[in-house]
């Protein structure tokens, strides 16, 4: 008994340097982010406490609510779309193309989401892009996709699911080809047409992986700004400007770290809310 | 009858090769893009020299930073991998393993796991505003403190899964040999998870190594410049060198690209912190 208390002293020492790390970076950080969110904190002036003022700033500020919009529109089609895609691909290849034509799938999610950016800006080039000369020999004009106010954010779409259908697939492949076999056979047996096994066997019985997949999925999408950051840059007349980029334009082109804070703690408390409802959804379905 | 079996097979494989050239076609034509000259790059012809000046000119330039901004962000993604396996396979070991009062034990990996929710540019404000009062902006420890610290979640709630698989039977045989509890963890649970520890360390690697926003708000000259900022500000200068981002993009994708594929089975568990995919 003594034997087995002195290691549970030990292993709970063990979490210590954790523990220890969370406390200084990350709670100070974010109790500090919680007192710059209410004050204007300019850099070489320090703090001044502003109380609500960030707030009425927010609920004037147009340009934040335009900004948070399009990060729903831009999370929601890409998630949308990946998934589509990705679950398609994961049928089309289930117990199929082993080996290296399945790593050549998961080629985009291993590309540094910088170099994401740089490939496709290239791409996109209306002078030297091959996206625009393929289109030239099919006798199609062109047009100039980052740059047009009316097709730059869809553009900007189509890179991120490019990127992150290979994520959806790899997820939803591993849970197709986990299911048992015997239920395709007896539903074969039965009769069933290909829709009919897909809608009430597939779909069904993938549902938990697909929550756990999509939940990721959209976790990791809200925080984007890289490959935006490198594509546009939130341009052309901020069409691409989703929360992320806003943040960091009011913080240090702006100068207004107060404010930018302010908005960060907004999406965070948004996020954590998000989170824990699906969390409490995916605990039901699982 | 035979023409309809084909046409059956067919129409899935063309989808799947169409996508299939979609999805990786693109790194390719950087890859090629990035052997051409200029004048290639703008007359487009099929066939081509291959040349080697864009990479001579990214690292053998006097002017360019190139090799010191790679250097820095090995050593930041190298430095925050060691601290970070470091800590979490101690703390995911004493996790996974004692008993905790009031779920202190869910509690901690609770709040690790909305670390990993929340927005990096939520964190890096304050972190900005930390490095200035100390004085240490522009410098290679806050990002390493950074990266550490944002990165660490995920190490955490992976090497804890690892953990947890393990069967106790060998650690008993252990302790009735007489070793410490250290002892077992650092003889015995870390040699047998060491694959699974290894693929940890290579995505917590990737991770710092592709990391972007925090850098680009904190970094301002070579002393702490990381790869990324540094091939940003290659894009925002006034005559675009497509030959030299596509050398740059190229060289810093090829080594996680390398990585990868030692870790690849990881990948979905990865991505996922584990949660709900079974192997």
């Amino acid at each position: 008994m003594r034997e087995l208390t002195h290691r549970s002293i030990t292993t709970f020492l063990m979490t210590l340097p954790l523990v220890i790390i969370l406390v200084f970076f990350s709670i100070y950080p974010f109790v500090s982010l919680i007192k710059m969110s209410f004050s204007s904190f300019i850099v070489g002036k320090g703090y001044e406490y502003v109380g609500l003022k960030n707030v009425w700033r927010f609920i004037e500020d147009q340009r934040a609510w335009e900004s948070i919009g399009r990060t729903f529109l831009y999370v929601f089609v890409s998630v949308s779309g990946e998934f589509v895609v990705g679950l398609g691909l994961a049928l089309l290849v289930k117990g199929k193309f082993k080996g290296v034509i399945r790593t050549m799938v998961i080629i985009p999610m291993l590309v540094a989401p910088i170099a994401v950016g740089i490939i496709w800006r290239l791409m996109y080039d209306p002078v030297f892009g091959i996206i625009n000369q393929i289109l030239a020999k099919i006798g199609i004009q062109g047009k100039n996709w980052l740059a047009d106010p009316q097709i730059a954010l869809w553009s900007v779409i189509i890179v991120e699911i490019w990127q992150w259908t290979p994520f959806i697939f790899l997820i939803l492949l591993a849970g197709l080809e986990s299911l048992p076999k015997e239920c395709y056979e007896g539903a074969k047996i039965d009769g069933a047409s290909s829709w009919q096994t897909f809608v009430y066997f597939t779909i069904p019985l993938m549902s938990p992986i697909i929550i756990v997949a999509l939940f990721f999925r959209t976790m990791e999408c809200f925080k984007a700004f890289d490959k935006i950051w490198i594509l546009t840059g939130g341009g052309p007349s901020d069409v691409t400007e989703i929360i992320s980029i806003y943040i960091y334009r009011v913080s240090f082109r702006h100068n207004l770290l107060g404010y930018g804070a302010f908005l960060a703690l907004i999406m965070v408390g948004f996020i954590v809310i998000y989170n824990l409802s699906y969390m409490g959804f995916l605990r039901r379905k699982i | 009858m035979t023409r309809r079996i084909n046409l059956k097979k067919l129409v899935p494989s063309t989808i799947f090769f169409i996508l299939l050239a979609i999805l990786s076609l693109p790194f390719v034509y950087i890859m090629m893009t990035s052997f051409k000259t200029h004048l290639d790059i703008m007359l487009r012809p099929i066939l081509f020299t291959p040349t080697l000046k864009n990479y001579v000119d990214l690292f053998f330039t006097q002017t360019s930073n190139f090799p010191r901004y790679m250097l820095n962000s090995l050593i930041v993604a190298l430095l925050s991998t060691v601290f970070i396996i470091g800590i979490a396979g101690l703390s995911a070991y004493g996790i996974s393993r004692s008993e905790f009062v009031w779920h202190l034990d869910k509690i901690l990996l609770g709040w690790v796991l909305f670390l990993r929710m929340v927005f990096p540019v939520a964190f890096a404000l304050p972190f900005y505003k930390i490095a200035q009062s100390l004085n240490l902006l522009d410098t290679k420890i806050i990002l390493i403190v950074f990266y550490t610290t944002i990165n660490i979640p995920f190490a955490v709630w992976m090497l804890k899964g690892f953990f947890d698989q393990l069967p106790r039977a060998y650690e008993e045989a252990a302790f009735i040999d007489g070793c410490s509890i250290f002892g077992v963890f650092w003889r015995v649970a870390m040699p047998i998870i060491s694959s699974g520890a290894v693929a940890t360390a290579i995505l917590v690697f990737m991770l710092g190594w592709n990391e972007f926003l925090f850098a680009l708000i904190i970094t301002e000259s070579s002393r702490s410049m990381t790869l990324t900022v540094g091939i940003a500000g290659l894009c925002q200068q006034y005559m675009v060198e497509w030959g030299k981002m596509a050398a740059a993009a190229t060289i810093f994708t090829i080594p996680i690209f390398v990585l990868s594929v030692f870790v690849q089975d990881y990948l979905g568990k990865g991505l996922t912190m584990g949660i709900g995919i079974k192997e």
